[in-house]
């Protein structure tokens, strides 16, 4: 890791501890409940807040420096038009879907850090925020920057800034979950949710399983921009756990629903980012090893082992999360290519060498989707190339009120849809953990209306392309068709009968 | 548009569009901090799609000026992270090379006193203004000031940890430690101690956001770095003073970007509002500089008054009625 600083540098502590007894207010109003957190403890109950690598501003900036000017030759070196053109189109909409999702989330990151780094209960904790609301400034304008040459040979590209500014679904799904995780989350939740279990559990998917991807696949520049966001998250994740470590010492319970409420939802956003790009984006002769076995290396090892040493136990539903590995990504990919006009990057069909590294992959589950994509190559050889709507769904459908993702938890044959009658009002979940999540606090999650109801409640038009257009910010340049046309040599598609177009 | 099947990738080649969305109405090149700052927080003006105690607390507290408003403020230095470690590391490395050609002969007894009485605790009021700082940033109007106020707490993060390093060189970590007491007791820190107490609990942005960044950094800053190390350097402790001189050009920076801001927000008529703020917070930030700097010379007090007249006059607001004419 890189700079902490050596322990002769005795000052630095004196540098960071630095809470005083206020005498002219009172602490509870310097630190009030409402947006600290809970458990609400004296102020010395954090005192043994402490960070294992400590890094000086001095070392920050240097070394902060010296990254930017790496990544700045390596964006002049590789970050060419031509560079991006190169890359198997697949791919290049797993980067848009990576583009989109990221930056003004990374933002909402440094407005959670920086409430961290005033309501934070320690010195150290506050100035370590301090400087995890930089590295999250950084993660957000690196892709800004970087896309931007894009968007003038391809809008879907402008998604990079546009995305968390749409009401296009998956970005009513992003903001749930980011608002919570991020943008209007209290500083003890933060650490938990977004330094413990989002950084220090999942990122390693993005940052070392898609980096490795990615330089397989040939993108050398998306490469070095996640190994150089990396080594930011090393540092600030570290936040996490010295928080944890007392709110389990001083409530254990509220430290257990924590740990299982985050993991879930991390669970679920990383399924959809890095489970498409791994299983479906990345061309199949670049892939190094399955969603699946990536998570498995990469999360559950380190994971489990985490929370047990804080004495912890594993989240109660951990039976429904071994199996949604097998299924949950393949589900919602399944659904996003057949509704991909509601989203701003194209997706492929998987042909036969896809399906079959994706049977000896997936030996549980996958024999229950191949059903699914023999129909979608059915439907395709019906239909001629680029004619997506031959080959698109067009009946409305269900969105969890927890997550709001479509309801795809479960397997093709069971779905595991459930609902819930709370104040006089049906609520419906793709899944027990997401109806347990609101259930635990639903005055968080009630009030929130899902696409549909917003249709049914005349805030957005029933019509679906005048949905897309006017409600969703898509239109027909940008939003997702099948990334190849339909035009997949493997496809049996047959001749036209002449005879048929006379009649 | 582009045809269904236009392109060898399945989409258009070019697309007549030449930067981000929002940028579109500029009809012009983007700057590269334009693109990388505009238009970065997404939730004003929408509904948030969770509700939670923070969210209400943000909603409650939020800036009086309307988002669409703030986002037209432009960073005068145009700061982004990549311009910012480029700038600081700079910095620092000049200061490093300020500590190495610093040979600390013997220390006179007026300079351990001054370093015991107001250097060591001054880690605590920094440290205070970090906090002020990442509040305002964390309900900042628009991402470009959210942006500046992350550096500044970061700056003042800088400000602590140049002054704990040379303050253990000099004095050794344990009489540094021991200054918590001389901030918590000592009777010259505590108006200053009041002020910043008492706007830690300050939560209103446009208010809390103006007493910093108005009225109490452009005074105390003032202290703390030029006032401090010209009395530092007439003692003979030369290199503090380089020290403060660097540090002084973080909060020159401060003060220019956020006149700017508030020229930007409040109109030449709707500045009754920042003005009362000013009023309200003045005389207490005005009785914690006298009373700390008492070390200083009383021209030096009156000059600082007088250019902090000059700052606040530039945004057509006045100096308290008449106070600083007074000092």
């Amino acid at each position: 890791m890189e700079s902490q600083h050596a322990s002769g540098e005795s000052w630095l502590s004196l540098a960071r501890k630095l809470d005083w007894d206020f005498s002219y207010v009172d602490e509870r109003d310097v630190f009030p409940a409402e947006i600290c957190g809970k458990p609400w403890l004296d102020g010395n109950a954090w005192r043994s807040w402490d960070e294992p690598y400590k890094t000086s501003y001095s070392s920050y900036v240097a070394t902060q420096h010296e990254k930017e000017q790496s990544l700045k030759t390596v964006d002049h070196v590789l970050g060419r038009l031509r560079d991006f053109q190169s890359l198997d189109v697949a791919w290049l909409n797993g980067l848009k879907l990576h583009a989109a999702a990221l930056p003004l989330a990374e933002f909402a990151a440094t407005i959670g850090n920086l409430r961290a780094a005033r309501f934070g209960r320690d010195g150290a904790w506050r100035a370590a925020a301090a400087l995890g609301a930089l590295d999250e400034c950084r993660h957000a304008q690196i892709p800004l920057r970087m896309m931007h040459k894009l968007v003038r040979w391809d809008r879907q590209f402008d998604w990079t800034h546009k995305f968390y500014h749409t009401n296009c679904w998956v970005a009513i799904a992003a903001r749930r979950l980011f608002d919570e995780l991020l943008l209007f989350s209290d500083p003890i939740e933060f650490a938990v949710a977004t330094n413990f279990v989002f950084e220090t559990g999942f990122t390693n998917l993005q940052f070392i399983g898609l980096a490795s991807i990615a330089e397989e696949s040939g993108d050398r520049l998306f490469e070095q921009m996640t190994m150089s966001i990396q080594t930011d998250e090393a540092r600030h994740a570290q936040i996490g756990l010295p928080v944890l470590e007392t709110v389990i010492k001083h409530d254990p319970e509220y430290a257990q629903y924590l740990i299982d409420k985050w993991f879930w939802r991390s669970w679920v956003v990383f399924a959809i980012l890095t489970g498409f790009t791994m299983d479906y984006l990345t061309p199949v002769e670049k892939r190094k090893a399955s969603f699946k076995e990536f998570v498995q290396e990469w999360v559950l090892d380190q994971f489990l082992t985490s929370i047990e040493n804080l004495g912890l136990k594993k989240p109660w539903y951990w039976d429904t999360f071994l199996q949604s590995l097998d299924y949950y990504h393949h589900m919602v990919y399944a659904s996003a290519y057949t509704y991909r006009a509601t989203v701003w990057f194209d997706l492929v069909v998987p042909g036969p060498g896809e399906l079959h590294w994706l049977a000896e992959k997936y030996p549980n589950s996958w024999k229950s989707f191949e059903p699914v994509w023999n129909r979608i190559h059915e439907q395709w050889e019906h239909c001629d190339p680029g004619v997506d709507f031959g080959v698109h769904g067009t009946s409305i459908v269900g969105f969890c009120n927890m997550c709001q993702i479509v309801l795809c938890q479960g397997t093709p044959e069971h779905n595991t849809a459930c609902t819930l009658d709370h104040k006089g009002q049906r609520y419906i979940f793709c899944s027990e953990p997401c109806k347990w999540i609101f259930e635990r606090e639903p005055d968080r999650y009630a009030g929130h209306k899902d696409l549909v109801k917003r249709v049914l409640a005349g805030e957005a038009p029933a019509n679906l392309v005048q949905l897309l257009r006017t409600y969703c910010s898509l239109d027909f340049d940008s939003w997702g068709k099948d990334a190849r046309k339909g035009e997949y040599p493997w496809l049996r598609r047959q001749p036209k009968d002449p005879r048929k177009e006379e009649g | 548009m582009a045809k269904p099947c236009a392109g060898v990738w399945g989409r258009s080649m070019a697309t007549g569009q030449k930067t981000y969305w929002h940028l579109l109405s500029q009809r012009r090149a983007p700057s590269d901090y334009e693109v990388v700052t505009s238009r970065l927080l997404y939730y004003p003006g929408k509904e948030p799609e969770v509700h939670t105690p923070v969210g209400a607390w943000m909603g409650k507290h939020r800036s009086t000026i309307p988002p669409e408003t703030w986002e037209r403020f432009n960073d005068p230095r145009q700061t982004t992270y990549r311009s910012y470690t480029e700038l600081q590391s700079r910095l620092e490395a000049h200061i490093d090379e300020v500590i190495r050609a610093d040979v600390c002969g013997p220390v006179s007894r007026d300079t351990l006193a001054l370093l015991k009485a107001y250097v060591a605790p001054l880690r605590y009021p920094c440290h205070g203004l970090m906090m002020l700082a990442a509040y305002a940033g964390h309900l900042a109007p628009s991402g470009k000031v959210a942006i500046c106020l992350a550096f500044q707490a970061t700056d003042e993060l800088r400000r602590i940890d140049r002054i704990t390093q040379h303050a253990v060189k000099r004095l050794g970590a344990d009489a540094v430690r021991a200054s918590r007491l001389h901030w918590q007791e000592a009777k010259e820190w505590q108006p200053l101690r009041k002020v910043i107490e008492r706007l830690l609990v300050t939560y209103t942005w446009d208010e809390s956001f103006i007493a910093l960044n108005l009225v109490l950094k452009p005074l105390i800053d003032r202290v703390f770095c030029d006032r401090l190390g010209s009395t530092l350097d007439a003692c003979g402790d030369g290199t503090f003073q380089q020290i403060f001189r660097s540090l002084a050009d973080d909060t020159r920076w401060h003060r220019e970007w956020s006149a700017a801001a508030v020229g930007t927000a409040f109109g030449p008529g709707e500045t009754d509002a920042v003005q009362s703020v000013v009023d309200r917070w003045l005389p207490s930030v005005q009785h914690a500089v006298e009373v700390l700097a008492a070390f200083a010379s009383n021209d030096a007090a009156a000059s600082d008054m007088s250019e902090y007249a000059v700052f606040i006059e530039g945004m057509g607001l006045n100096a308290g009625k008449g106070n600083a004419s007074k000092t």
